[in-house]
């Protein structure tokens, strides 16, 4: 019996050294290690995750990128550059001979895994929902529409080989995402490929100066978020408390949430308010008691918080605790169901947010509620009205008419035919439309389109970019409610 | 900018606050290790266990909603029992083959743990039910909430407990005449096997109370909590010299008070690595730890 169990043990050993070495990999800090450990477990779920062929590429890439680099993007997205330019040989070469070949597919990046697992979950049942809609119309050039989802993990590393995996291995003939956590790690990867890209969630100022040519989005940048949270905080008019006059900022040290802080803080000054601090607050942390003491000797009457969930759950918190009585003002990230439940409703009372707002013409002609039961009855939620939902609508119809307009010109549905196309179908003075259905058969009339969409008249700018309008929110008893709109022009 | 006297004491209030839970997980893992000889990475766990198992219990998830006490409790003595079945179906059959294959077992016993967890509960984070208080000011000088002034208070209590343990009972002497010399005390007619069980309940369930501490001051939180935490406990028992509950005590203390002041009056960026360089500096200067002797 000894040497059985001895055996027994050899092999636990072996077992708990493998299991361990594989941890190691995974092992970052904070919000870092819980991502990467569960994307292998969404890896099962979410259909062909992360097992291609660049797959032993991510592996030594996510190990350099935790254990080095901790979860600092730049850094991250640094050594994802290098990686980016010992695959750009391979890559080029494929990029524009996707086309002609197989069934038009349209690739999802986004994080399906960890904190920011909401937005993936947001946005592909809407993809998956008009894509559904384009095959019923006949598909492109006759041929059904497929969608390929990869997992970001909110992670540079984790994104730019799952964007390796779309562009090279699943030859997609358009992108639906990044965030704006991942945005810059990819960017050059879709210009070399010449990959048609629609993000409906990167706000990141980033994009401000570039994209345009195959890089679109269907979201307000943060320049303008940013510029409406000023206007909003200074304005009783839009927050119907308060012309606030100091102002505090708390920061997270990522991109996605410094891409905030420039703008608020000049648009904030511009308005003749003045800023007390503009702090940066690591994410991932413990506890945010020193910061928010920090934030509070510098006596703002609102903050304005631009972290995570679970970060901006402690930091309103120990503001609580600490006899803060100022008010908060928060961002997309934090103006959703999730923050709010986390939350005691008395630190939350009263607290502002930013979101984007209903198009004028697209809720009057009903177009919006229709897209919300739309959406409901088929992906089953509870409320239509999800983040990113009505961008990823317009990012959606965008891309598939653009994809519509190439066949219909009998063209080959290439990349680059396509990233060309996009500006056209969404440009006025053409006819107008609201859906692909519609866009689909004005096409087939052929006749030019401009397309009009949910959260906005969606018409790109020299980069790609697009205005909407802004809606202020305002929470009470757990619930966010409008407190009043910001259309673009009054910024 | 002059000096702020009640920032400082607030400071030092935040200090021994964060300390009394670093105290609780220190003497947990300086216990075991005095007994047992090597350095228990899977204690982390202990403390990620405690604090989801009370969440879970006091959350209704088995069926039964406790109230937050009595899920604590609950929770500290189920993770006791748990860690003697860790130890004995991980540790105690390659006790004999030293320090080495044991303390990289139980790095490997604590991935399984966490993944465990991660892969039953989910990465989402928790937050216990607790009460969210302002704080109350004491002689006009330092405030707190009545929460961190109760963990402050358990924790005291914890270490007075195991002081009653460590001098006063038989299992006490036991443990310290194991710590001194094993072999000896062999031969002397003490039971190891025995005593590493109930030292392994002990150690595991003080673990246990540290991560309900921390999770009762320091929410939400994930099932890397307990991993994470662990190398500042590292930092007070090393600090306090390792295998030395006292030391650990003190340690713990000094390394709440180095984070607290660290984020005051450095960088708040930098919170856990103000216990790190602590850690770097002792294992330079004073490997031994600050308080020499046995126990």
């Amino acid at each position: 019996m000894p040497s059985d169990r001895r055996k027994f043990l050899k092999r636990a050993g072996s077992v708990a050294a493998v299991v361990g070495l594989a941890g190691c990999i995974g092992g970052g800090d904070g919000s870092g290690s819980a991502t990467t450990d569960s994307g292998s477990a969404g890896g099962n779920t979410t259909t062909q995750n992360g097992d291609g062929g660049s797959d032993s590429a991510t592996t030594d890439d996510s190990s350099m990128g935790s254990n080095t680099t901790g979860q600092d993007g730049d850094n991250g997205s640094d050594s994802a550059t290098t990686d980016d330019g010992s695959m750009g040989g391979n890559t080029t070469g494929q990029g524009d001979g996707s086309g002609g070949s197989g069934t038009p597919t349209i690739g999802v990046l986004l994080p399906f895994s960890g904190d920011y697992a909401w937005v993936g979950a947001n946005v592909l049942p809407v993809t998956e929902m008009l894509v559904e809609e384009i095959n019923n119309q006949g598909g492109i050039g006759g041929q059904q529409v497929s969608v390929v989802q990869a997992d970001t993990e909110a992670s540079p590393d984790a994104s730019l080989s799952a964007a390796q995996r779309l562009v090279n291995v699943e030859n997609v003939d358009g992108i639906i995402g990044p965030t704006s956590i991942t945005i810059s790690s990819v960017f050059d990867l879709f210009i070399e490929n010449t990959v048609p890209v629609v993000t409906p969630t990167a706000g990141t100022t980033s994009l401000d100066t570039r994209g345009g040519e195959y890089v679109f989005r269907t979201v307000s940048s943060d320049a303008l978020g940013g510029r409406a949270i000023a206007k909003a905080t200074r304005d009783q008019q839009y927050n119907t408390i308060q012309d606030y006059s100091r102002m505090a900022l708390m920061v997270g040290n990522k991109e996605v949430f410094q891409s905030f802080k420039e703008p608020v803080r000049s648009s904030f000054e511009e308005f003749g308010g003045t800023v007390t601090t503009a702090m940066d607050i690591r994410t991932g942390k413990a506890s945010y008691q020193s910061e928010v003491q920090a934030m509070m000797d510098s006596d703002p009457e609102i903050t304005v918080l631009i972290a995570s969930v679970e970060d901006s759950v402690k930091i309103t918190e120990a503001g609580f605790q600490a006899g803060f009585e100022g008010n908060w003002f928060a961002t997309q990230d934090q103006t959703n169901q999730d923050f709010l439940s986390q939350s005691e409703n008395q630190v939350t009372n009263g607290m502002l947010g930013l979101n984007a707002a209903a198009y004028q013409p697209a809720q009057e002609a009903g177009r919006l509620e229709s897209f919300y039961q739309r959406i409901t009855e088929y992906a089953g939620w509870d409320e239509g009205s999800k983040t990113f939902a009505t961008n990823t609508y317009d990012a959606v119809n965008v891309l598939g008419l653009a994809m519509k307009q190439v066949a219909a010109n009998g063209n080959d549905i290439t990349r680059s035919n396509i990233a060309a196309a996009i500006p056209t179908v969404a440009q006025p003075p053409e006819t107008t439309v609201t859906s692909y259905t519609d866009g689909a058969a004005t096409i087939d009339e052929g006749v030019d389109i401009d397309y009009a969409g949910l959260v906005g008249p969606i018409n790109f700018d020299e980069n790609g970019d697009i205005v909407a309008p802004f809606a202020i929110k305002k929470a009470q008893d757990g619930t966010w409610t409008e407190a009043a709109s910001l259309p673009p022009e009054a910024l | 900018m002059a000096f702020d006297q009640l920032q400082f004491l607030q400071t030092v209030v935040f200090g021994l606050i964060e300390g009394s839970v670093i105290a609780v997980g220190a003497v947990g893992l300086t216990l075991s290790y005095s007994v047992t000889r090597f350095i228990n990475f899977a204690y982390g766990e202990f403390l990620t266990y405690g604090a989801y198992l009370t969440v879970f219990l006091a959350g209704g998830l088995f069926g039964i909603s406790l109230p937050l006490p009595a899920a604590a409790v609950a929770a500290i003595l189920i993770v006791g029992a748990f860690g003697v079945g860790v130890s004995r179906v991980f540790f105690e059959p390659i006790s004999e083959r030293g320090a080495l294959p044991l303390l990289i077992t139980s790095i490997g016993v604590s991935f399984i743990l966490r993944n465990g967890l991660q892969a039953w509960v989910g990465v989402q984070a928790r937050q216990l039910p607790v009460p969210l208080m302002r704080r109350t000011e004491y002689f006009g000088l330092v405030e707190l909430t009545d929460l961190e002034l109760s963990v402050v208070v358990v924790s005291i209590a914890t270490m007075l407990a195991v002081h009653f343990v460590l001098q006063r009972t038989m299992l006490g002497k036991r443990m310290r005449a194991i710590s001194g010399n094993r072999s000896l005390a062999e031969v002397a007619g003490i039971d190891t096997t025995r005593i590493v069980r109930q030292t392994w309940f002990i150690s595991a369930a003080a673990g246990a109370l540290s991560g309900v501490l921390y999770a009762v001051l320091f929410s939400p939180f994930r099932p890397a909590v307990g991993f994470e935490y662990l190398i500042v406990i590292f930092a007070a028992t090393l600090l306090g010299g390792i295998g030395r509950p006292y030391g650990a005590m003190l340690g713990a203390v000094l390394i709440g008070l180095a984070m607290n002041f660290g984020s005051t009056y450095l960088s708040a960026n930098y919170t856990r690595a103000y216990a790190f360089l602590i850690l770097v500096a002792v294992l330079l200067v004073r490997p031994e730890g600050i308080r020499g002797g046995e126990f």
